[in-house]
Protein backbone atom coordinates (compact mmCIF):
# COMPACT_ATOMS: atom_id res chain seq x y z
CA UNK A 1 0.00 0.00 0.00
CA UNK A 2 2.73 2.55 1.10
CA UNK A 3 5.08 1.25 -2.09
CA UNK A 4 1.95 1.97 -4.07
CA UNK A 5 1.06 5.58 -3.14
CA UNK A 6 4.81 6.34 -3.10
CA UNK A 7 5.06 5.56 -6.61
CA UNK A 8 1.80 7.64 -7.50
CA UNK A 9 3.09 10.28 -5.46
CA UNK A 10 6.44 10.13 -7.87
CA UNK A 11 4.55 10.16 -11.18
CA UNK A 12 2.50 13.38 -9.78
CA UNK A 13 5.73 14.76 -9.01
CA UNK A 14 7.39 14.07 -12.60
CA UNK A 15 4.59 15.18 -14.28
CA UNK A 16 4.40 18.55 -12.27
CA UNK A 17 8.13 18.70 -13.16
CA UNK A 18 7.53 18.26 -16.98
CA UNK A 19 4.40 21.11 -16.66
CA UNK A 20 6.59 23.71 -14.69
CA UNK A 21 9.13 23.38 -17.35
CA UNK A 22 6.99 23.47 -20.21
CA UNK A 23 5.65 26.84 -18.53
CA UNK A 24 8.82 28.24 -17.97
CA UNK A 25 10.04 27.33 -22.27
CA UNK A 26 6.66 28.80 -23.35
CA UNK A 27 7.59 31.80 -21.18
CA UNK A 28 10.57 32.47 -22.69
CA UNK A 29 9.50 31.78 -26.08
CA UNK A 30 6.66 34.39 -25.22
CA UNK A 31 8.98 36.92 -23.66
CA UNK A 32 10.53 39.16 -26.64
CA UNK A 33 7.06 39.67 -28.45
CA UNK A 34 5.59 41.33 -24.83
CA UNK A 35 8.24 43.08 -24.44
CA UNK A 36 7.71 44.64 -27.48
CA UNK A 37 4.19 45.38 -26.97
CA UNK A 38 4.61 47.15 -23.76
CA UNK A 39 7.78 49.20 -23.19
CA UNK A 40 9.42 49.86 -19.96
CA UNK A 41 10.76 53.13 -19.02
CA UNK A 42 14.61 51.49 -19.45
CA UNK A 43 14.55 50.14 -22.79
CA UNK A 44 17.05 50.58 -25.23
CA UNK A 45 17.44 53.40 -27.64
CA UNK A 46 19.75 53.28 -30.74
CA UNK A 47 21.10 57.04 -31.47
CA UNK A 48 24.43 57.06 -34.33
CA UNK A 49 25.42 59.44 -36.90
CA UNK A 50 26.03 58.82 -40.44
CA UNK A 51 29.77 60.44 -40.04
CA UNK A 52 32.08 60.94 -37.00
CA UNK A 53 33.97 63.46 -38.86
CA UNK A 54 32.70 66.59 -41.15
CA UNK A 55 35.71 67.57 -42.73
CA UNK A 56 35.79 71.34 -44.01
CA UNK A 57 37.44 71.49 -47.37
CA UNK A 58 38.59 74.37 -49.26
CA UNK A 59 36.56 73.69 -52.13
CA UNK A 60 33.16 72.94 -50.35
CA UNK A 61 29.98 71.28 -51.45
CA UNK A 62 27.04 71.13 -50.12
CA UNK A 63 27.37 67.07 -49.73
CA UNK A 64 30.07 67.91 -47.56
CA UNK A 65 28.27 69.57 -44.98
CA UNK A 66 25.41 67.02 -44.94
CA UNK A 67 24.73 64.14 -42.53
CA UNK A 68 22.64 61.90 -41.47
CA UNK A 69 21.39 61.54 -37.57
CA UNK A 70 19.71 57.98 -37.17
CA UNK A 71 18.32 55.77 -35.15
CA UNK A 72 15.66 53.74 -34.00
CA UNK A 73 13.38 54.07 -31.03
CA UNK A 74 11.02 51.27 -29.19
CA UNK A 75 8.30 52.53 -28.53
CA UNK A 76 5.58 54.33 -30.96
CA UNK A 77 3.89 57.09 -30.35
CA UNK A 78 6.41 59.11 -28.69
CA UNK A 79 7.74 62.31 -29.24
CA UNK A 80 11.70 62.29 -30.20
CA UNK A 81 13.99 65.15 -29.49
CA UNK A 82 17.15 65.84 -31.51
CA UNK A 83 19.37 68.31 -30.31
CA UNK A 84 23.04 69.42 -31.86
CA UNK A 85 25.16 71.79 -29.86
CA UNK A 86 28.82 72.99 -30.86
CA UNK A 87 31.63 74.06 -28.00
CA UNK A 88 31.51 77.00 -26.21
CA UNK A 89 32.90 80.53 -26.93
CA UNK A 90 32.69 83.33 -25.24
CA UNK A 91 31.22 86.39 -26.93
CA UNK A 92 31.63 89.91 -26.87
CA UNK A 93 28.93 91.86 -28.44
CA UNK A 94 28.92 95.60 -29.00
CA UNK A 95 26.33 98.28 -30.18
CA UNK A 96 26.55 101.11 -31.96
CA UNK A 97 25.19 104.50 -31.35
CA UNK A 98 25.33 107.72 -33.33
CA UNK A 99 27.91 109.43 -31.90
CA UNK A 100 27.85 113.54 -33.59
CA UNK A 101 25.74 111.59 -36.48
CA UNK A 102 28.43 109.05 -37.16
CA UNK A 103 27.82 105.25 -35.85
CA UNK A 104 30.66 103.97 -33.72
CA UNK A 105 30.59 100.86 -31.30
CA UNK A 106 29.84 102.37 -28.30
CA UNK A 107 28.69 100.06 -25.62
CA UNK A 108 29.68 96.09 -25.37
CA UNK A 109 29.14 93.49 -23.00
CA UNK A 110 30.93 89.98 -22.32
CA UNK A 111 29.34 86.84 -22.27
CA UNK A 112 30.91 83.91 -21.34
CA UNK A 113 30.25 79.92 -22.60
CA UNK A 114 27.60 80.98 -25.18
CA UNK A 115 27.30 77.87 -27.95
CA UNK A 116 28.74 78.34 -31.09
CA UNK A 117 26.28 76.01 -32.64
CA UNK A 118 22.97 74.66 -31.68
CA UNK A 119 20.30 73.19 -33.75
CA UNK A 120 17.23 71.39 -32.25
CA UNK A 121 14.49 69.14 -34.21
CA UNK A 122 12.10 66.47 -33.03
CA UNK A 123 9.54 64.60 -34.49
CA UNK A 124 6.48 62.07 -33.76
CA UNK A 125 6.77 58.87 -34.19
CA UNK A 126 3.67 57.34 -35.83
CA UNK A 127 2.72 60.31 -37.36
CA UNK A 128 2.39 60.64 -40.63
CA UNK A 129 2.60 64.34 -41.71
CA UNK A 130 6.55 64.24 -42.08
CA UNK A 131 9.29 66.40 -42.40
CA UNK A 132 8.85 69.41 -44.10
CA UNK A 133 5.64 71.31 -42.56
CA UNK A 134 5.33 74.81 -42.80
CA UNK A 135 6.95 75.80 -39.53
CA UNK A 136 10.10 74.00 -40.40
CA UNK A 137 12.77 76.96 -39.99
CA UNK A 138 11.55 79.39 -37.95
CA UNK A 139 13.21 79.88 -34.70
CA UNK A 140 11.12 79.49 -31.50
CA UNK A 141 12.32 81.42 -28.62
CA UNK A 142 13.47 80.78 -26.33
CA UNK A 143 15.98 78.53 -26.74
CA UNK A 144 16.77 76.01 -24.35
CA UNK A 145 19.74 77.88 -22.97
CA UNK A 146 18.38 80.46 -23.12
CA UNK A 147 16.55 80.79 -19.65
CA UNK A 148 20.16 79.51 -18.02
CA UNK A 149 22.09 82.01 -19.84
CA UNK A 150 19.49 84.26 -18.62
CA UNK A 151 19.58 83.57 -15.22
CA UNK A 152 23.34 83.27 -15.08
CA UNK A 153 23.57 87.04 -16.50
CA UNK A 154 21.07 88.54 -13.71
CA UNK A 155 23.51 86.73 -11.29
CA UNK A 156 26.37 88.42 -13.07
CA UNK A 157 25.14 91.60 -14.06
CA UNK A 158 24.52 94.90 -12.06
CA UNK A 159 21.85 95.82 -14.92
CA UNK A 160 20.39 92.45 -16.40
CA UNK A 161 17.67 94.56 -18.37
CA UNK A 162 20.30 96.27 -19.66
CA UNK A 163 21.83 93.52 -21.59
CA UNK A 164 19.14 91.48 -23.07
CA UNK A 165 18.49 93.56 -25.95
CA UNK A 166 22.34 92.15 -26.34
CA UNK A 167 21.15 88.54 -25.81
CA UNK A 168 18.23 89.14 -28.57
CA UNK A 169 20.98 90.22 -30.54
CA UNK A 170 23.61 87.42 -30.29
CA UNK A 171 20.75 85.52 -31.03
CA UNK A 172 18.96 86.56 -34.39
CA UNK A 173 22.67 87.02 -35.72
CA UNK A 174 22.88 83.81 -35.30
CA UNK A 175 19.96 82.26 -36.47
CA UNK A 176 20.71 84.58 -39.78
CA UNK A 177 23.82 82.86 -40.17
CA UNK A 178 22.02 79.24 -39.59
CA UNK A 179 24.14 78.79 -36.24
CA UNK A 180 21.34 78.56 -34.03
CA UNK A 181 17.82 76.70 -35.58
CA UNK A 182 15.26 74.86 -34.25
CA UNK A 183 13.52 72.74 -36.95
CA UNK A 184 9.90 71.46 -35.98
CA UNK A 185 8.50 68.41 -37.04
CA UNK A 186 12.06 67.72 -39.12
CA UNK A 187 12.54 64.28 -37.89
CA UNK A 188 11.02 61.13 -40.34
CA UNK A 189 9.95 58.01 -39.24
CA UNK A 190 10.38 54.98 -41.15
CA UNK A 191 7.72 52.52 -39.90
CA UNK A 192 7.28 53.65 -36.02
CA UNK A 193 10.58 52.91 -35.18
CA UNK A 194 13.30 53.76 -37.63
CA UNK A 195 13.74 57.85 -37.19
CA UNK A 196 15.94 59.48 -39.67
CA UNK A 197 17.02 63.09 -39.70
CA UNK A 198 18.74 64.96 -42.76
CA UNK A 199 20.99 68.26 -41.55
CA UNK A 200 23.18 70.29 -43.52
CA UNK A 201 25.56 72.31 -41.59
CA UNK A 202 25.66 76.32 -42.17
CA UNK A 203 29.14 77.23 -44.37
CA UNK A 204 29.28 79.20 -41.29
CA UNK A 205 30.06 76.31 -38.62
CA UNK A 206 33.36 76.03 -37.07
CA UNK A 207 36.04 73.49 -36.31
CA UNK A 208 35.25 71.70 -32.95
CA UNK A 209 33.70 68.54 -31.52
CA UNK A 210 29.86 68.30 -31.36
CA UNK A 211 27.21 66.84 -29.29
CA UNK A 212 24.06 64.73 -30.50
CA UNK A 213 21.15 64.57 -27.60
CA UNK A 214 18.03 62.69 -28.44
CA UNK A 215 15.96 61.83 -26.25
CA UNK A 216 12.13 60.71 -25.89
CA UNK A 217 9.37 62.20 -24.07
CA UNK A 218 5.71 60.30 -23.38
CA UNK A 219 2.27 61.90 -23.18
CA UNK A 220 3.27 63.74 -19.77
CA UNK A 221 6.29 65.24 -21.19
CA UNK A 222 8.31 63.01 -19.17
CA UNK A 223 11.87 61.67 -20.53
CA UNK A 224 11.54 58.20 -21.23
CA UNK A 225 14.91 57.45 -23.20
CA UNK A 226 18.28 59.39 -23.50
CA UNK A 227 20.98 59.00 -26.12
CA UNK A 228 24.39 61.10 -26.86
CA UNK A 229 27.06 60.53 -29.91
CA UNK A 230 29.32 62.93 -30.70
CA UNK A 231 31.60 64.04 -34.22
CA UNK A 232 34.05 66.40 -34.80
CA UNK A 233 33.85 69.22 -37.62
CA UNK A 234 37.83 69.64 -39.00
CA UNK A 235 39.83 71.31 -41.84
CA UNK A 236 40.40 69.06 -43.87
CA UNK A 237 43.55 68.23 -46.67
CA UNK A 238 45.37 71.73 -47.55
CA UNK A 239 42.83 73.65 -45.81
CA UNK A 240 44.63 71.58 -42.07
CA UNK A 241 47.97 72.18 -43.40
CA UNK A 242 47.80 75.62 -43.70
CA UNK A 243 45.72 76.34 -40.82
CA UNK A 244 48.49 74.11 -38.47
CA UNK A 245 51.29 76.16 -40.19
CA UNK A 246 49.49 79.54 -39.78
CA UNK A 247 48.84 78.63 -35.84
CA UNK A 248 52.24 76.50 -34.93
CA UNK A 249 55.13 78.18 -37.26
CA UNK A 250 54.01 81.67 -37.79
CA UNK A 251 57.55 82.71 -39.64
CA UNK A 252 57.31 80.12 -42.16
CA UNK A 253 53.99 80.49 -42.84
CA UNK A 254 54.20 84.27 -43.29
CA UNK A 255 57.58 83.90 -45.35
CA UNK A 256 55.78 81.62 -47.27
CA UNK A 257 53.22 83.78 -47.77
CA UNK A 258 55.42 86.52 -48.94
CA UNK A 259 57.60 84.11 -51.70
CA UNK A 260 54.60 82.77 -52.81
CA UNK A 261 53.15 86.70 -54.00
CA UNK A 262 56.64 87.48 -55.30
CA UNK A 263 56.40 84.46 -57.06
CA UNK A 264 52.80 84.65 -58.75
CA UNK A 265 53.52 88.74 -59.69
CA UNK A 266 57.27 87.52 -61.08
CA UNK A 267 54.87 85.53 -63.33
CA UNK A 268 52.92 87.80 -63.74
CA UNK A 269 55.57 90.88 -64.65
CA UNK A 270 56.68 88.35 -67.59
CA UNK A 271 53.90 87.44 -69.22
CA UNK A 272 52.95 91.24 -69.15
CA UNK A 273 56.81 91.61 -70.58
CA UNK A 274 56.26 88.71 -73.02
CA UNK A 275 52.94 90.20 -74.14
CA UNK A 276 53.86 94.02 -74.39
CA UNK A 277 56.71 92.77 -76.87
CA UNK A 278 54.62 91.41 -79.01
CA UNK B 1 31.23 77.53 -55.32
CA UNK B 2 32.45 78.04 -52.24
CA UNK B 3 35.54 78.39 -51.05
CA UNK B 4 36.20 77.46 -47.13
CA UNK B 5 38.67 80.12 -45.83
CA UNK B 6 40.83 78.00 -43.05
CA UNK B 7 42.45 80.58 -41.13
CA UNK B 8 39.36 83.61 -41.30
CA UNK B 9 36.80 80.18 -40.93
CA UNK B 10 34.22 81.66 -43.20
CA UNK B 11 33.11 80.69 -46.54
CA UNK B 12 32.90 82.97 -49.45
CA UNK B 13 31.95 82.61 -53.18
CA UNK B 14 35.28 81.85 -55.20
CA UNK B 15 34.10 83.38 -58.31
CA UNK B 16 33.08 86.99 -56.80
CA UNK B 17 36.87 87.27 -55.01
CA UNK B 18 38.59 85.93 -58.65
CA UNK B 19 36.13 89.07 -60.06
CA UNK B 20 37.40 91.31 -57.44
CA UNK B 21 40.90 90.53 -58.05
CA UNK B 22 40.52 90.20 -61.48
CA UNK B 23 38.71 94.37 -60.76
CA UNK B 24 40.96 95.64 -58.69
CA UNK B 25 43.72 94.15 -60.80
CA UNK B 26 42.50 95.82 -64.08
CA UNK B 27 42.54 98.90 -62.12
CA UNK B 28 45.76 98.37 -60.77
CA UNK B 29 46.84 98.27 -64.81
CA UNK B 30 44.68 100.82 -66.21
CA UNK B 31 45.51 103.43 -63.50
CA UNK B 32 48.88 102.14 -61.77
CA UNK B 33 47.23 102.40 -58.70
CA UNK B 34 47.68 99.39 -55.76
CA UNK B 35 44.22 99.15 -55.19
CA UNK B 36 44.31 98.78 -51.76
CA UNK B 37 41.58 101.67 -50.57
CA UNK B 38 39.10 99.48 -53.19
CA UNK B 39 39.96 96.02 -52.14
CA UNK B 40 39.56 96.00 -48.27
CA UNK B 41 36.65 97.93 -47.86
CA UNK B 42 35.29 95.94 -50.80
CA UNK B 43 36.33 92.29 -49.28
CA UNK B 44 34.54 93.42 -45.84
CA UNK B 45 31.31 93.86 -47.72
CA UNK B 46 31.76 90.75 -49.12
CA UNK B 47 31.73 89.11 -45.27
CA UNK B 48 35.36 88.62 -45.11
CA UNK B 49 35.70 89.73 -41.09
CA UNK B 50 37.65 93.08 -40.95
CA UNK B 51 41.06 92.05 -39.58
CA UNK B 52 41.68 89.07 -42.10
CA UNK B 53 40.44 91.59 -44.82
CA UNK B 54 43.19 93.99 -43.86
CA UNK B 55 46.03 91.04 -43.08
CA UNK B 56 44.98 89.44 -46.28
CA UNK B 57 45.22 93.08 -48.77
CA UNK B 58 48.45 93.14 -47.21
CA UNK B 59 50.03 90.13 -48.50
CA UNK B 60 47.77 90.91 -51.64
CA UNK B 61 49.92 93.83 -52.33
CA UNK B 62 53.39 92.28 -51.83
CA UNK B 63 52.45 90.71 -55.31
CA UNK B 64 50.89 94.12 -56.68
CA UNK B 65 53.64 96.15 -56.05
CA UNK B 66 56.38 93.22 -57.14
CA UNK B 67 55.01 93.01 -60.55
CA UNK B 68 55.00 96.68 -61.03
CA UNK B 69 58.41 96.92 -59.23
CA UNK B 70 60.02 94.47 -61.76
CA UNK B 71 58.69 96.28 -64.60
CA UNK B 72 60.77 99.51 -63.17
CA UNK B 73 63.34 97.61 -62.41
CA UNK B 74 63.58 97.16 -66.50
CA UNK B 75 63.25 100.91 -66.77
CA UNK B 76 65.95 101.25 -64.43
CA UNK B 77 63.36 103.96 -62.84
CA UNK B 78 64.35 103.06 -59.29
CA UNK B 79 66.37 104.58 -56.30
CA UNK B 80 67.26 101.45 -54.43
CA UNK B 81 69.31 103.68 -52.19
CA UNK B 82 66.65 106.06 -50.66
CA UNK B 83 64.14 103.09 -51.28
CA UNK B 84 65.84 101.19 -48.61
CA UNK B 85 66.05 104.20 -46.63
CA UNK B 86 62.05 104.43 -46.73
CA UNK B 87 62.09 100.62 -46.15
CA UNK B 88 63.66 100.87 -42.96
CA UNK B 89 61.22 103.54 -41.67
CA UNK B 90 58.35 101.11 -42.63
CA UNK B 91 59.79 99.03 -40.90
CA UNK B 92 59.50 100.79 -37.57
CA UNK B 93 55.95 102.50 -39.09
CA UNK B 94 54.88 98.67 -39.14
CA UNK B 95 55.70 97.75 -35.74
CA UNK B 96 53.95 101.21 -34.54
CA UNK B 97 50.98 100.13 -36.77
CA UNK B 98 50.75 96.48 -35.46
CA UNK B 99 50.08 98.39 -31.44
CA UNK B 100 47.50 101.17 -32.77
CA UNK B 101 46.02 97.94 -35.07
CA UNK B 102 45.98 95.87 -31.99
CA UNK B 103 44.78 98.80 -29.64
CA UNK B 104 41.52 99.68 -31.83
CA UNK B 105 40.76 96.05 -32.42
CA UNK B 106 40.57 95.58 -28.55
CA UNK B 107 38.42 98.77 -28.30
CA UNK B 108 36.03 97.88 -30.71
CA UNK B 109 36.71 101.08 -32.94
CA UNK B 110 39.00 99.47 -35.64
CA UNK B 111 36.30 99.68 -37.85
CA UNK B 112 35.58 103.43 -37.35
CA UNK B 113 39.01 104.48 -37.50
CA UNK B 114 39.42 102.80 -40.78
CA UNK B 115 36.24 104.16 -42.05
CA UNK B 116 37.28 107.17 -40.96
CA UNK B 117 40.90 107.59 -42.39
CA UNK B 118 39.37 106.19 -45.78
CA UNK B 119 37.08 109.08 -45.97
CA UNK B 120 39.50 111.85 -45.36
CA UNK B 121 42.44 110.33 -47.63
CA UNK B 122 39.74 109.44 -50.71
CA UNK B 123 37.98 112.70 -50.51
CA UNK B 124 41.23 114.32 -50.57
CA UNK B 125 43.22 112.24 -53.03
CA UNK B 126 39.83 112.13 -54.99
CA UNK B 127 39.39 116.01 -55.27
CA UNK B 128 42.93 116.67 -56.05
CA UNK B 129 42.73 114.49 -58.64
CA UNK B 130 39.50 115.71 -60.34
CA UNK B 131 41.02 119.03 -59.81
CA UNK B 132 43.94 118.35 -61.70
CA UNK B 133 41.93 116.14 -64.11
CA UNK B 134 39.78 119.00 -64.72
CA UNK B 135 42.80 121.73 -65.55
CA UNK B 136 44.02 118.98 -67.65
CA UNK B 137 40.91 118.82 -69.87
CA UNK B 138 40.56 122.61 -70.07
CA UNK B 139 44.34 122.91 -70.96
CA UNK B 140 45.29 125.46 -68.33
CA UNK B 141 47.64 123.42 -66.32
CA UNK B 142 50.31 125.63 -64.96
CA UNK B 143 53.80 124.44 -64.27
CA UNK B 144 54.92 123.91 -60.44
CA UNK B 145 58.10 124.27 -59.39
CA UNK B 146 59.21 120.63 -58.12
CA UNK B 147 62.23 121.78 -55.79
CA UNK B 148 61.20 123.98 -53.26
CA UNK B 149 63.32 124.92 -49.79
CA UNK B 150 61.39 123.97 -46.40
CA UNK B 151 62.46 123.83 -43.24
CA UNK B 152 62.78 120.19 -43.40
CA UNK B 153 65.87 120.83 -45.46
CA UNK B 154 67.77 121.74 -43.20
CA UNK B 155 67.26 118.29 -40.62
CA UNK B 156 70.32 116.64 -40.27
CA UNK B 157 71.54 113.04 -41.36
CA UNK B 158 71.86 114.08 -44.51
CA UNK B 159 72.53 111.84 -47.55
CA UNK B 160 73.49 111.47 -51.13
CA UNK B 161 71.05 109.75 -53.36
CA UNK B 162 72.54 109.68 -56.84
CA UNK B 163 69.13 108.10 -58.80
CA UNK B 164 66.99 111.04 -57.68
CA UNK B 165 70.22 113.59 -57.72
CA UNK B 166 69.36 114.72 -54.49
CA UNK B 167 71.76 116.17 -51.07
CA UNK B 168 69.04 115.48 -48.33
CA UNK B 169 67.98 114.18 -44.63
CA UNK B 170 67.71 110.53 -44.78
CA UNK B 171 64.93 111.78 -41.81
CA UNK B 172 62.80 112.56 -44.52
CA UNK B 173 62.86 109.12 -46.11
CA UNK B 174 62.84 107.46 -42.81
CA UNK B 175 59.35 109.62 -41.73
CA UNK B 176 57.61 108.93 -44.96
CA UNK B 177 58.70 105.06 -44.97
CA UNK B 178 56.91 105.21 -41.80
CA UNK B 179 53.72 106.84 -42.41
CA UNK B 180 53.46 104.25 -45.70
CA UNK B 181 54.68 101.28 -42.65
CA UNK B 182 51.44 102.30 -40.36
CA UNK B 183 48.92 103.22 -43.55
CA UNK B 184 49.98 99.40 -44.92
CA UNK B 185 49.41 97.44 -41.51
CA UNK B 186 46.33 99.81 -39.70
CA UNK B 187 44.64 100.60 -42.92
CA UNK B 188 45.73 97.46 -45.34
CA UNK B 189 46.51 100.28 -48.23
CA UNK B 190 49.38 101.40 -50.01
CA UNK B 191 49.20 105.17 -49.74
CA UNK B 192 50.80 105.81 -52.92
CA UNK B 193 48.55 108.27 -53.39
CA UNK B 194 49.63 110.00 -50.27
CA UNK B 195 53.60 108.98 -50.14
CA UNK B 196 54.07 109.56 -54.16
CA UNK B 197 53.11 113.66 -53.59
CA UNK B 198 55.40 113.85 -50.58
CA UNK B 199 57.96 111.90 -52.56
CA UNK B 200 58.07 114.72 -55.32
CA UNK B 201 57.10 117.60 -53.20
CA UNK B 202 58.82 116.90 -49.69
CA UNK B 203 62.02 114.86 -50.60
CA UNK B 204 61.67 116.58 -53.65
CA UNK B 205 62.70 113.46 -55.81
CA UNK B 206 62.71 113.05 -59.37
CA UNK B 207 59.40 112.19 -60.66
CA UNK B 208 60.67 109.53 -63.20
CA UNK B 209 62.10 107.42 -59.86
CA UNK B 210 59.40 108.40 -57.58
CA UNK B 211 56.55 105.35 -58.97
CA UNK B 212 59.37 102.83 -59.00
CA UNK B 213 61.08 103.69 -55.69
CA UNK B 214 57.73 103.84 -54.07
CA UNK B 215 56.40 100.33 -55.37
CA UNK B 216 59.77 99.57 -53.75
CA UNK B 217 59.28 100.80 -50.35
CA UNK B 218 55.63 99.31 -50.73
CA UNK B 219 56.83 95.42 -51.62
CA UNK B 220 58.66 95.77 -48.48
CA UNK B 221 56.61 97.52 -46.00
CA UNK B 222 53.64 94.87 -47.28
CA UNK B 223 56.00 92.17 -46.88
CA UNK B 224 57.04 93.36 -43.60
CA UNK B 225 53.25 93.60 -42.50
CA UNK B 226 52.64 90.42 -43.53
CA UNK B 227 54.85 89.02 -41.54
CA UNK B 228 53.88 91.06 -38.64
CA UNK B 229 49.74 90.36 -38.92
CA UNK B 230 50.88 86.40 -39.11
CA UNK B 231 53.21 86.71 -36.27
CA UNK B 232 50.90 88.72 -33.94
CA UNK B 233 46.86 88.55 -35.10
CA UNK B 234 47.05 85.33 -37.34
CA UNK B 235 44.78 87.66 -40.11
CA UNK B 236 46.36 86.76 -43.03
CA UNK B 237 44.46 83.65 -44.59
CA UNK B 238 46.71 82.14 -47.46
CA UNK B 239 43.67 80.83 -49.71
CA UNK B 240 42.17 84.38 -49.76
CA UNK B 241 45.56 85.78 -50.88
CA UNK B 242 46.44 83.24 -53.49
CA UNK B 243 42.63 83.46 -55.66
CA UNK B 244 42.90 87.71 -55.25
CA UNK B 245 46.53 87.15 -56.21
CA UNK B 246 45.73 85.03 -59.44
CA UNK B 247 42.69 86.97 -60.04
CA UNK B 248 44.64 90.64 -59.77
CA UNK B 249 47.55 89.18 -62.32
CA UNK B 250 45.27 88.64 -65.14
CA UNK B 251 43.58 91.60 -64.25
CA UNK B 252 46.24 94.43 -64.52
CA UNK B 253 47.90 92.25 -67.62
CA UNK B 254 44.23 92.79 -68.98
CA UNK B 255 43.91 96.55 -67.41
CA UNK B 256 47.57 97.07 -68.82
CA UNK B 257 46.89 96.43 -72.03
CA UNK B 258 44.23 98.87 -72.32
CA UNK B 259 46.38 101.54 -71.68
CA UNK B 260 47.62 102.10 -74.83
CA UNK B 261 43.68 102.65 -76.08
CA UNK B 262 42.67 105.52 -72.99
CA UNK B 263 44.29 108.34 -72.68
CA UNK B 264 45.68 109.37 -69.45
CA UNK B 265 44.00 112.43 -68.39
CA UNK B 266 40.51 110.06 -69.55
CA UNK B 267 42.28 107.50 -67.12
CA UNK B 268 42.77 109.94 -64.40
CA UNK B 269 39.25 111.36 -64.35
CA UNK B 270 38.19 107.98 -63.91
CA UNK B 271 39.85 107.04 -61.15
CA UNK B 272 39.07 110.28 -59.50
CA UNK B 273 35.43 109.27 -59.83
CA UNK B 274 35.87 105.93 -58.33
CA UNK B 275 38.00 107.55 -55.61
CA UNK B 276 35.42 109.93 -54.82
CA UNK B 277 32.54 107.35 -55.38
CA UNK B 278 34.23 104.84 -52.68
CA UNK B 279 34.54 108.03 -50.20
CA UNK B 280 30.88 108.80 -50.88
CA UNK B 281 29.69 105.16 -49.74
CA UNK B 282 31.77 104.70 -46.95
CA UNK B 283 30.76 108.12 -45.62
CA UNK B 284 27.27 107.17 -46.47
CA UNK B 285 27.60 103.64 -45.07
CA UNK B 286 28.88 105.92 -41.52
CA UNK B 287 25.99 108.94 -41.25
CA UNK B 288 22.78 105.91 -42.67
CA UNK B 289 21.69 104.15 -39.36
CA UNK B 290 23.62 100.26 -39.69
CA UNK B 291 21.07 97.88 -40.41
CA UNK B 292 22.67 95.92 -37.69
CA UNK B 293 23.84 97.58 -34.78
CA UNK B 294 25.21 94.89 -32.85
CA UNK B 295 28.49 93.26 -33.47
CA UNK B 296 29.42 89.63 -32.57
CA UNK B 297 32.83 88.96 -32.21
CA UNK B 298 33.28 84.95 -31.12
CA UNK B 299 36.77 85.44 -28.59
CA UNK B 300 37.94 81.82 -27.42
CA UNK B 301 36.94 78.42 -26.58
CA UNK B 302 35.77 77.58 -23.02
CA UNK B 303 34.64 74.47 -22.60
CA UNK B 304 34.40 74.63 -19.27
CA UNK B 305 31.85 77.63 -19.31
CA UNK B 306 29.10 75.68 -20.73
CA UNK B 307 25.71 76.66 -20.04
CA UNK B 308 23.36 73.64 -19.65
CA UNK B 309 19.55 74.00 -20.67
Amino acid sequence: MSRCLSRSIARWGMALNLCLRACLVFTLLLAPQAKAQEPGPHEPFYLDVSRDSVRLRLLQLKEDRQMVIFGAIEAPQQHLWIEITGENHDVNIRRARAVKNLWIAYDEVHLPGIPSFYLRADGMAGDDSGPGSAAQDQVILPLPWENALRLQIERTQDNPQWVDPFVDALLEEKNATGLYAVHPQAVSFIGNRLFRYDVTLPPSIRPGVYTVNAWTTDEDDRITHFARRTFTISHAGLGQWLWGIAHNDEILYALGLVFISLFLAWIGAQLSHVSNRR
Amino acid sequence: MELYLPIAETTIRVEIMMLLGLGIGFMSGLFGIGGGFLMTPLLILFGVPPPFAIGTQANHMVASSFAGLLSHIRRHSVDFKIGLVMSIGSLVGTMIGIVIFQMLQRTGQLNIVIIISYVLLLTTIGSSMLLESSVSWTRRKKRKKRHQHYFVHNLPFKMRFAESGLYASALLPLFIGGVGGILVTVLGIGGGFLLVPAMIYIIGMRPSVVPGTSLLQLTIASAIATVVHALATQSVDAVLAITLICGGVFGALLGASCTSVVSPVWARTSLALVVLSTAAWLIFDMIIPPEQLYTIIDIRVTPDARFTP
